[in-house]
């Protein structure tokens, strides 16, 4: 219940002060203080959940990011094993981690009407604007590509070999992939291109003229981006 | 009365392939009149509702000669934003039409929420929808920003017969409300019953121009390339002899369902279609017609139960071929060659086999050039391309998933023609999944109406085709 109810705390936030926390979480991640790395990876991850990411198509790509940052961390501990070297890796780890989070957590919770207004607010170029705004959907498109790509060559007998072709067949079955999917990338991406031009997205004119509610849900976390900032910087 | 678009030998070459789609396109409309655009797959629709929404060549990239006019504004002296303000535009591949990963992010604002009935959707991710679905969303989703002209391009094909209906009211009270609107079709009945004037599509140029109560079905049949004998209506398949022959169990007690969501696919019984006939598979929008299809095909794991067909190359089962709802979703190759060999070199056939099947495959289905990026076709050229790559490869059973979705009349005729003479000469067995209860009633043999998942009735199409009517409250052409 509780849960449920954050959940829709975090989605009815202003895109203003969203935009002001992942700015927050971006200046407090140049900290080198372990303890602040920490809070900003728990907190992160807990966003993380309260906004159900799990849930969505960036899901799936949560356990790859997870595994990337783990293999990033062994090999810097292979390259410095000392205990100092290994706080330090973890520092940064966590600060990557926590910023990837957040990142995920607003593309999530957020309209794509509301992040190419909220870049405008911020003054950036309309051009500019759109593309961070079809950006927030680069993670869900190439799963989908992919699992597109993969059904459609499943359905014309690709990839469904028995016993050990399965193996001695896999580094041909990958690479019949590597190219459509490229392909398929640039295609959606033109879709979502126009898509958002014929829709009006760039004018963003749905946010344009709205007022900002000073609730308390705004008000506590304008509150808590601005200290996160501030201990970023001091810290 | 006012004129509304205005074009002036409008033509339009694309950059990529050089080739002109649009050639000295030159009419007129009135004020407040709904318009249908007639014609078959490649002719230009879709390029000149692209041309007069000004997606055509400002955001996708082109030469264009001539003039486009709305309402007095040249779109040359408009701005692209001004002009999209102005126009709503009903992709085809309504896919293409969502960039949010829930369908909620969709609506700047919820007024056409309530009025199209969505609200069961709005947390859900646009890719969880059924393609009937998805066009809905879609096309609330085009008159959310209150346009004054709206294009819709083969609205309403992807429905069932009542959510059809549905979407000819809203149609017709937005049309009485004012709104223009500019409906491309590739058949000469359904949503096109909104307009009043047909304009007729041939090779990139307007060969037809008149009244939707004065079209003739020669002047369709012309339009078409069709004999006027096929557009009356084919005899129903049944009369066809087919070399009906053993049965194939497709599945037994099969359960199946997408993690995170309610909806269940629970076939208890076994599902047979006899050696040479056709079975098809009705339901509404939803309720799980394609999810079979995807688990008899093998690309869905069924979580429980058997499946004995499969479109792997496995020996113990019986060889299946699928071509989705969707082409969009079944085109990954750079060229129609590349496409349609693939699946050949799987089967390991030889290369003259191969040459020889790519050849036939080319001249039924007029592919024409086959060095061409598949890419740069049309929607209905790649429904075309995605049947060919399934015939080609000669399975035993064929699983259709809305075989006719995209296709105009001449290609319908030749696909239908095509299902009898298989049955027929090599025994082939069909699954079609469709909303199109004329279809079923002509090629069908046997039928099961599926409802959320479960079959609620299967047998001959002769003693279930009445129970699947009363179903969808319409009559035996599927009309309410």
């Amino acid at each position: 219940m509780l849960s449920s109810d954050l959940h829709c705390g975090i989605v009815a936030l202003d895109h203003r002060v969203k935009f002001s926390l992942l700015l927050a979480y971006s200046v407090a991640g140049l900290t080198e203080n372990a303890l602040l790395a920490i809070w900003l990876l728990v907190s992160a991850v807990g966003v993380l959940i309260l906004c159900r990411v799990h849930r969505s198509p960036y899901g799936k790509a949560l356990p790859v990011l997870a595994a990337l940052l783990a293999v990033l961390f062994l090999l810097s501990l292979w390259s410095d094993p000392s205990h100092e070297g290994a706080l330090k890796t973890g520092v940064v780890i966590a600060k990557w981690m926590a910023i990837a989070a957040i990142c995920i957590s607003f593309f999530v919770v957020t309209r794509p009407y509301d992040i190419v207004a909220g870049l405008r607010w911020l003054r950036l170029p309309s051009a500019f604007s759109l593309a961070v705004g079809m950006g927030f959907r680069f993670l869900p498109v190439i799963f989908e590509e992919m699992r597109r790509i993969v059904m459609a060559q499943q359905a014309r007998g690709l990839g469904k070999e028995q016993g050990i072709r399965r193996f001695t067949h896999f580094p041909r079955n990958v690479a019949a992939l590597i190219i459509p999917l490229l392909v398929g990338i640039m295609v959606r991406f033109d879709d979502l291109w126009l898509a958002m031009r014929v829709r009006g997205v760039d004018v963003a004119s749905v946010s344009k003229g709205q007022g900002f509610r000073f609730n308390a849900g705004n008000l506590l976390a304008i509150g808590y981006a601005i200290a996160l900032a501030v201990a970023g910087v001091v810290l | 009365m006012s004129l509304s678009v205005t074009i002036r030998k409008m033509t339009y070459t694309t950059l990529s392939e050089g080739a002109s789609v649009l050639r000295d396109v030159h009419f007129a409309t009135s004020s407040g009149e709904s318009v249908g655009i007639l014609g078959r797959n490649g002719c230009g629709k879709t390029s000149l509702a692209y041309a007069i929404a000004g997606i055509v060549p400002r955001l996708v990239h082109g030469a264009v000669d001539g003039e486009i006019e709305y309402r007095g504004v040249q779109l040359a002296q408009s701005s692209t934003r001004n002009w999209l303000t102005k126009v709503g535009v009903l992709f085809q591949d309504c896919d293409s039409q969502f960039f949010s990963l829930r369908v909620g992010d969709e609506f700047p604002n919820s007024d056409v929420v309530d009025q199209f009935g969505l609200h069961d959707f709005l947390d859900r991710s646009p890719s969880e929808l059924s393609m009937g679905q998805r066009q809905k969303v879609a096309l609330a989703v085009a008159v959310a920003k209150k346009p004054e002209m709206l294009i819709l391009d083969e609205p309403g094909t992807t429905l069932d017969p009542p959510s059809r209906r549905r979407l000819m009211e809203i149609l017709e009270r937005l049309r009485d409300s004012g709104m223009e609107m500019l409906v491309l079709s590739q058949r000469q009945d359904g949503i096109l019953g909104i307009t009043s004037r047909v304009l007729g599509l041939k090779n990139g140029g307007v060969c037809l121009d008149c009244p939707r109560e004065a079209l003739t079905t020669n002047a369709v049949a012309d339009l078409f390339e069709i004999d006027v004998a096929s557009l009356e209506g084919m005899p129903p398949a049944a009369e066809v002899p087919g070399s009906e022959g053993k049965e194939v169990t497709l599945c037994e007690g099969i359960e199946f369902w997408y993690s995170g969501t309610p909806f269940r696919l629970v076939i208890e019984q076994p599902l047979v279609v006899r050696q040479g006939t056709v079975l098809g598979l009705a339901g509404a929008n939803g309720s799980g017609k394609s999810t079979l299809l995807y688990v008899l095909a093998g690309l869905l794991k069924a979580r429980r139960g058997s499946t004995f067909v499969s479109t792997s190359l496995a020996k113990s089962k019986c060889r299946a071929a699928i071509v989705f709802q969707n082409p969009n979703h079944q085109i990954f190759g750079r060229s129609l060659r590349e496409e349609i060999v693939f699946g050949l070199e799987n089967l390991g056939l030889p290369r003259q086999e191969i040459e020889q099947r790519v050849a036939w495959s080319q001249d039924f289905f007029e592919l024409g050039d086959l060095a061409r990026d598949p890419h740069t076709l049309s929607y209905g050229q790649r429904k075309i391309l995605a049947l060919a790559c399934a015939f080609v490869m000669e399975p035993d059973v064929v699983l259709l998933d809305e075989p006719e979705l995209g296709l105009d009349l001449h290609y319908r005729v030749a696909v239908e023609g095509l299902i009898r003479e298989w049955r027929k000469t090599r025994g082939t067995s069909f699954v079609i999944a469709s909303h199109d209860l004329d279809l079923m009633k002509r090629e069908t043999q046997a039928l099961a109406l599926i409802d959320n998942g479960k079959v609620l009735s299967a047998g001959p199409t002769r003693e279930v085709f009445a129970a699947v009517c009363e179903h969808f409250g319409t009559d035996e052409h599927g009309l309410c």
